[in-house]
């Protein structure tokens, strides 16, 4: 958990995309509860519609879905009739590790285990039990840069 | 489930929710407003396209916004 209040300012949305066998809508509605008592809105991406506009906007095949995927937005991004703008940052877990766009962390461990879809884009930034605490790197700088005056 | 991640989550959404509270002039997108202790479960579907999360993403433009997609399970 991140214990800086200012990683707390960022505006949230949540979306849940069935990927694997298991990943059903009860199984979206239970995770829910997750934010019991938080207004974070939560969308059910049961045709992946929002996964593919997210790999649209970051550029690669459309035709696949994003998931399990971070994505962080400056206060000037906007949803166009364009579709969904680029994010500033972006980490997902792939392959067994984090990889990040790039500028997004620094690179971290052995980078020929970014998959050949990334290559180019992204750098490995780190390993996939270090998630959480990759996600707050980002997230306190990001709300402290962006933070309302 | 990234347990990890979800605990960055929820820290990260607590602002949302008192961003929201002290400022009623940034009226909340229908699928975000609560029908209960939290907010409902919105289907994306290709006849409503994405209408609803799009105006959850620019009700908050301006601010610095987080968005992710997971599996459930």
């Amino acid at each position: 958990m991140i214990d800086d209040p200012k990683a707390g300012s960022l505006p949230t949305i949540v979306a849940w995309i069935p990927m694997l066998d298991s990943d059903e809508r009860p199984a979206a509605e239970a995770m829910t509860s997750t934010f019991a008592d938080k207004l974070v809105p939560q969308f059910w991406d049961g045709e992946r519609l929002l996964g593919k506009e997210v790999s649209r906007s970051l550029g690669v095949d459309a035709t696949h879905a994003s998931w399990d995927i971070y994505l962080f937005y400056p206060p000037e991004a906007e949803w166009t009739d364009a579709g969904l703008p680029p994010a500033a940052k972006v980490i997902v877990q792939a392959m067994g590790v984090v990889i990040g766009a790039k500028g997004t962390l620094p690179p971290k461990g052995d980078q020929s285990r970014v998959p050949e879809w990334a290559q180019g884009r992204a750098d490995v930034v780190g390993e996939q039990p270090e998630l959480g605490a990759l996600l707050a790197a980002i997230a306190v700088p990001f709300a402290v840069q962006y933070q309302r005056r | 489930m990234r347990f990890p991640a979800l605990a960055v989550i929820l820290a990260l959404s607590i602002f949302g929710c008192d961003s929201k509270k002290s400022s009623p002039e940034s009226a909340p997108p229908a699928a975000s407003k609560p029908t209960s202790a939290r907010a409902p479960l919105v289907d994306l579907t290709a006849s409503s396209t994405l209408a609803a999360v799009r105006t959850a993403f620019n009700a908050h433009k301006g601010e610095a916004r987080f968005l992710t997609l997971l599996s459930p399970t």
